[in-house]
């Protein structure tokens, strides 16, 4: 209950890291689950983490995560680390974030919910783009330029915190388990 | 409530004087901000031109990063005048190369000041 009371009070102002120094964190991702404990984080400032190119009027882009002529992808973190994203689409266009590339996110039975420009006059704060990545488990991007008109580029700027992590022994982890010691579940992944 | 996500920084090119017509003759009044080691795509968005005739004759200024399409309508400048263009009365239109500009005629001896002010995007 207590990391569920966390999370909405988290939610309803700026970006502020989801858990602090010394927190036990559950990692979730769509695949397995970690149990570990921060012990080093940082702020990611407001940053261009991605374009993904020229887009003809009415398109939609190959999904990807790298920028065009770029060699890796800028969500990619260290290993141990997990990072908190928000996250807007720069340029007029609508984005659809998968995590992994594989995984859609913001799902509704007969949808998948799209990112548009306007996020930051709807949702100033950018609260729900919030998404949380572990190591290079990196979120993957389609832009739709849904206008009759060409886009010379395709800009995502995001920003966030990023957290190292260090494995916890049996003992602390079983005492997680039990409800002995406090957790904060950090998602970090889409639900296929 | 709103933030200010979407704003770039403003800037603005130098003086540049054009003392030929025609787009041969073409002068670049803002560079697109290109370093390899910079993080991202750089654009930016013209918010003011101020223009200097020095006795050139009427002529039309013609603005863009190619010889065609032109960005902006030619702008009409009156003969050893200044002439200006604010935010309110431009397009937002969005250059992602350098800005070039031309017009279709110069008096002989004559020339043309252009200042651009843009924010910078990206």
């Amino acid at each position: 209950m207590a990391d569920v009371m966390l999370r909405a009070y988290k939610a309803s102002i700026a970006m502020e890291p989801i858990v602090a120094l010394d927190y036990y964190v559950r990692i979730k991702t769509y695949k397995a689950v970690f149990y570990r404990q921060v012990d080093y984080m940082e702020t990611l400032p407001p940053f261009q983490a991605l374009d993904l190119g020229v887009l003809a009027a009415q398109t939609v882009s190959a999904r990807g995560s790298i920028s065009a002529g770029a060699a890796n992808s800028l969500f990619d973190l260290q290993g141990d680390e997990f990072g908190q994203w928000r996250w807007f689409p720069y340029d007029i266009f609508m984005a659809r974030i998968f995590l992994p590339a594989g995984v859609a996110k913001h799902q509704l039975k007969f949808l998948q919910l799209g990112i548009e420009h306007s996020i930051i006059y709807r949702d100033p704060l950018l609260v729900t783009t919030e998404f949380n990545t572990w190591q290079e488990e990196r979120p993957a991007f389609e832009a739709m330029n849904y206008s009759d008109y060409p886009l010379a580029a395709t800009r995502i700027i995001a920003m966030g915190y990023r957290f190292h992590t260090v494995e916890l022994n049996k003992e602390t982890e079983d005492k997680i388990k039990d409800g002995d010691l406090p957790c904060t579940t950090i998602v970090c992944a889409g639900k296929a | 409530m709103e933030t200010d996500f979407e704003r770039g920084v403003l800037r603005s090119g130098g003086v540049v004087n054009q003392p030929n017509p025609l787009v041969a003759a073409a002068v670049v009044i803002f560079q697109v901000s290109n370093f390899g080691q910079q993080i991202g795509t750089k654009s930016f968005i013209p918010k003011k031109i101020l223009l200097r005739n020095n006795a050139g004759g009427i002529l039309w200024l013609n603005l863009g990063t190619v010889a065609v399409p032109t960005l902006l309508p030619p702008l009409r400048i009156q003969n050893n005048m200044d002439a200006n263009w604010q935010e309110f009365e431009l397009p937002r239109v969005e250059f992602f190369a350098d800005m070039i500009a031309w017009t279709d005629v110069m008096a002989a001896g004559g020339s043309l000041d252009i200042q651009v002010e843009v924010e910078e995007r990206g």
